[in-house]
């Protein structure tokens, strides 16, 4: 028997990563799990029973060979893994209703986890420095093609500041819960 | 003095932290540390992996544990004499506190 499967595209921002968890509970729970992934956005499910899973998503930037250890220690606490997108590693756990297990048990811990995001865009800043300077010295010696690549890497320079801005915010956030 | 220093800016630790390198006074792996966290904390705390993880990578770059074992992709670690230190001077925090809190209970 084919077991049917569904693509949806989302967008959701790094700092919004809770309510891709939800929503891919929500999924779950009507019986579409998440299968895979494609590119960013792009989410793959396959119809089974509705199930109460709890997805969690951590942003993992450690080296390659301490990423099986990594994998190991959620596998040992009962997380399924289901991959990764980029930096992003997948899990989930069947949990009872109302039960929400969760992979970062304490506000330091999730507040470091933004802090990885915000360290991962930081280094990348030089590289989308050099292309935006070219893009724009291209503008004038090639005429309307540099002014497509200065679109492009104007969006993904706003597309950065917006990402980093909204990283930043929600460490702010998740720093007044501490305090209280 | 800068000894006292060094031991000084771990304080105080945080409660899942605490329990941790607790029961890391004798080799335990991720999930050991879990369940054992757990019990010696009659329930009250619980540590997640992610949580856990990271924790293992700050206080291995701090020298407050050092991993010895690796065995089928799970690491084990022990806590070091620096780890010792900086666990005897949060006891010696919660000994005053604790002393504090027999004397002002029964005003409150």
């Amino acid at each position: 028997m084919e077991t049917e499967t569904r693509c949806k595209f989302r967008w959701f921002w790094a700092w919004n990563d809770d309510r891709e968890e939800e929503w891919l509970g929500s999924m779950s729970r009507e019986g579409w799990h998440l299968s895979d992934f494609g590119f960013p956005g792009l989410y793959y499910f396959r119809k089974g029973e509705p199930k109460h899973y709890v997805y969690r998503l951590d942003f993992n930037t450690s080296k390659l060979k301490d990423r099986e250890a990594y994998l190991q220690l959620f596998q040992d606490a009962g997380w399924e893994h289901l991959g990764n997108m980029s930096a992003w590693e997948y899990f989930r756990k069947e949990a009872k209703p109302g039960e929400a297990p969760e992979i970062f048990t304490d506000p330091e811990s999730k507040i470091q986890k933004y802090q990885r995001i915000l360290r991962f865009l930081i280094i990348f800043f030089p590289v989308l420095f050099i292309l935006f300077s070219t893009s724009g010295r291209q503008i004038t010696e090639r005429g309307p093609m540099g002014g497509v690549l200065l679109c492009i890497t104007t969006g993904i320079l706003v597309l950065y500041a917006v990402g980093s801005l909204g990283i930043i915010l929600r460490i702010g956030r998740l720093k007044k819960t501490v305090r209280k | 003095m800068p000894k006292a220093d060094e031991i000084q800016k771990y304080l105080p630790l945080t409660e899942s932290m605490f329990y941790v390198m607790l029961s890391l006074v004798e080799p335990l792996h991720g999930y050991g540390v879990m369940r054992k966290v757990e019990a010696i904390s009659r329930g009250i705390v619980t540590v997640g992996p992610g949580t856990l993880y990271g924790m293992f990578t700050s206080f291995e770059e701090e020298g407050l544990i050092t991993m010895v074992k690796e065995e089928e992709r799970r690491k084990s670690y022990l806590l070091t004499a620096k780890g010792k230190r900086v666990l005897v001077r949060q006891i010696e925090r919660l000994e005053i506190m604790n002393k504090c809190a027999a004397e002002f209970k029964n005003r409150l």
